[in-house]
């Protein structure tokens, strides 16, 4: 069955989790005693499972499906799992499904609005829970300003060309979730009708995610680690999120959106692994060049925050090493 | 319903690879060396260089400012001003609107390297690679960066910008002066 998902971008998070929870923060030091001196160098027991607060455990969820988490926590990480988080997905999913088994029930037009309000930015679990109160279906609910016509939300003869122009070329090369002709775009949201409804729904990087908009609370797992914070943060204070290869400040008090603070590549680079493509040249920032020059026993090579000692010869990732002192 | 990007994005790159701009070329005889750091943040050594003037207002439009002044090592390949001139003016426009800033960062994401290359070090990587090499970016592809007749082109197909002598060190990265926009898609 297809899982109806009712303009709620909590649930398209929450069901994209289960995939998405690839790394939670209890690092087993894979960087350590590899390598040489610059190995000597590595903090990989630094790891998120050093979380202090309420992001612990949190940290780098933004996995496959949102440009992969921060290259470290895959590189020095393994999840062990969390019983609680794995439940509530659970409890998730099976309340979208038994909400999609429900799609001949009328329609309720409070509830439209409200999930109108969900998309233009307010509270998605909000809705959702007085729709769940109602039990009142969402079908054929268009963003409003696309009046329904018969082909779905789309306005005649435009339906095709808004789809192509707004998410092909540039959108699919930095986020290839959103890639394909399928969606639409509505005020800073991406979101894909499916049969009169809407299926997912994503805040997009400079639209709702962006300086000056509340950080989406179904976003809250999607806590960085620390380190990401000390190494690319100017303010200590705030918080660090992550979402689409990109790290956002947030206002710890309002959950505001501060800005951006790095983009990443969001690599998978991982101790003992192959490097992937993209590093053929040496790329170490000016300050640490001293330090870390390519030579026949190693060559480094940055990203995210990081810098890799790899092995000439096998291109197998020895190390990760820290910036941060 | 808000206004939505009426002209492709497709369209949008193609206009702006075909244009081959020599503004950048003639603004420096010769390549830069880029071996040693620059004194400013990427985002005050953008500032400084006229040819692209328009990307430092995007860059800045897109609140990418804290991110070429942070910590971050980035090396950056962009557009000059005339390739941006090849856009539709409300194309452009839209790009510096709220409503376009999605289109924007993505687009910029694809001009985005991580780390501090310097044309040196690009160049030799080049002959050690048969002249073609990739650079990891902040979109999900690296960026294809090849010599062509002796010209080194960023991206892939044969309408790919190339890049102008001009290359700036900065203390948290490299920018690099192209003639166009890199295609989307490798």
């Amino acid at each position: 069955m297809r899982i109806v998902i009712a303009a709620t971008g909590a649930l398209a998070l929450a069901l994209s989790m289960p995939a998405i929870a690839q790394s939670n923060g209890h690092g087993n030091g894979q960087g350590k005693g590899h390598g040489n001196g610059a190995a000597a160098k590595a903090k990989p027991d630094k790891g998120p499972d050093k979380e202090k607060g309420p992001g612990k455990d949190k940290g780098a969820r933004a996995g496959n499906g949102n440009g992969g988490p921060p290259v470290a926590m895959r590189a020095n990480d393994k999840g062990n799992g969390r019983p609680d988080v794995e439940k509530a997905q659970k409890q998730i999913q099976r309340e979208v499904e038994r909400r999609a088994d429900r799609r001949d029930d009328a329609q309720d037009a409070r509830v439209l609005r409200d999930v109108a309000g969900a998309v233009a930015g307010e509270d998605a679990r909000r809705v959702l829970s007085r729709y769940d109160r109602d039990a009142r279906p969402v079908e054929n609910w268009c963003p409003p300003g696309l009046a329904k016509k018969n082909n779905g939300c789309m306005p005649p003869g435009q339906a095709k060309k808004l789809t192509r122009d707004r998410f092909a070329g540039y959108f699919g090369s930095s986020y290839p979730r959103l890639a394909g002709d399928d969606w639409r775009y509505y005020d800073g949201y991406a979101y894909r009708p499916q049969n009169g409804v809407i299926d997912a729904l994503i805040p997009l990087v400079g639209g709702a995610l962006f300086g000056g908009n509340q950080w989406p609370s179904a976003y809250d797992d999607y806590r960085a680690p620390s380190y990401y914070g000390n190494y690319f943060g100017q303010n200590a204070d705030n918080r660090y999120y992550y979402a689409d290869r990109t790290l956002f400040s947030v206002d710890p008090q309002d959950h505001r959106i501060l800005g951006i603070a790095a983009l990443l590549t969001g690599d998978d680079i991982t101790v003992g692994q192959p490097l992937p493509r993209g590093y053929d040249v040496y790329n170490v920032p000016y300050a640490y060049r001293s330090q870390y020059r390519d030579g026949p026993d190693a060559m480094y090579r940055y990203s995210d925050g990081y810098v890799y000692q790899v092995d000439p010869k096998t291109r197998l990732v020895a190390a990760a090493i820290e910036l941060l002192t | 319903m808000k206004k939505t990007f009426a002209p492709t994005l497709a369209v949008l790159a193609v206009a702006l690879t075909l244009c081959a701009c020599g503004d950048a070329d003639t603004a420096d005889a010769s390549v830069t060396s880029t071996q040693e750091a620059g004194d400013a943040s990427l985002n005050a050594t953008v500032a400084k260089i006229d040819e692209v003037s328009t990307a430092y207002n995007l860059i800045e439009k897109a609140g990418l400012k804290d991110p070429f002044d942070g910590a971050g090592a980035y090396t950056v390949f962009l557009p000059d001003n005339q390739a941006f001139a090849k856009l539709p003016k409300e194309d452009l426009e839209l790009l510096g609107t709220e409503e376009g800033r999605p289109e924007l960062i993505a687009i910029l994401r694809r001009h985005i390297a991580v780390g501090a290359i310097t044309r040196e070090d690009l160049e030799a990587a080049l002959d050690a690679n048969g002249g073609s090499i990739q650079l990891a970016s902040v979109a999900d592809q690296p960026i294809d960066i090849r010599r062509v007749d002796g010209e080194v082109r960023i991206g892939s197909g044969d309408d790919a910008p190339k890049l102008t002598k001009l290359a700036v060190p900065a203390s948290n990265g490299v920018v690099y002066v192209i003639d166009g926009m890199i295609p989307p898609g490798n």
